[in-house]
């Protein structure tokens, strides 16, 4: 479960929307309060710029996995 | 919850708890989680013990909260000097130096750790994940599909 995140955001990245979508809801059935925003804040706080946080999470928000 | 204030280990795990609480989107008030999280981490960091595992708890903390990733890195590595036949040891390393920018290094901790820690069960489980955090910042994605498709678990 750990890097489903990691998993999720690469299928984005390489423009698999249906993949990326179906890990990003298994993992909002085990944890339904995450939000890409909330990922996003978390990783702020150890990587510290958004230029290192971006590559975290483009997949998620190109597959536009919370609509 | 009351806490035995000189335990280290529980003070360590509750900021732990605290840090994976506010990852997964379960912190209200999450800037509060941050500051109860960063403020335990201190502590165990400055009360001196040996305590690798509590160590380690408050070296997570201060890396992925506190944004205090080269002071972990310090942390981590007399830890690891002391104990070097500990994976978990060794991939907690791995962690900080990632956070800290020391990419190449992260890598080869964890390259490393996999050959001295084959049967080791917190290598086999963390090793794919903070390998897949270095590939996911070198934009190498085919890597992390190969890295976390092998260790991908949703059950």
């Amino acid at each position: 479960m750990v890097d489903a995140y990691l998993l999720a955001n690469a299928q984005g990245v390489l423009n698999r929307p249906t993949q990326a979508r179906d890990i990003w809801n298994r993992i909002l059935a085990k944890y339904p309060g995450l939000t890409i925003e909330n990922y996003e804040w978390f990783l702020k706080q150890g990587l510290a710029t958004d230029a290192r946080v971006e590559p975290f999470v483009r997949g998620l928000k190109r597959a536009k996995v919370e609509e | 919850m009351k806490l035995e204030p000189n335990y280290l280990l529980s003070l360590g795990q509750l900021a732990t708890l605290l840090t994976n609480v506010a990852e997964i989107g379960g912190a209200p008030d999450r800037d509060a989680v941050k500051l109860e999280a960063c403020q335990l981490a201190d502590r165990v960091a400055s009360m001196g013990q040996d305590s690798s595992y509590a160590l380690f708890s408050a070296v997570h903390v201060l890396t992925q909260m506190c944004g205090e990733a080269d002071k972990a890195v310090l942390i981590a590595r007399r830890i690891v000097t002391a104990y070097p036949n500990s994976g978990y040891n060794q991939t907690q390393l791995s962690n900080v130096l990632s956070h800290a920018g020391q990419l190449e290094e992260a890598l080869q901790v964890l390259e490393n750790a996999e050959q001295a820690f084959p049967d080791n069960p917190w290598v086999f489980q963390y090793s794919p994940y903070w390998k897949s955090m270095l590939f996911t910042e070198r934009e190498d994605r085919d890597a992390v599909l190969a890295v976390s498709g092998e260790s991908l678990s949703l059950v």
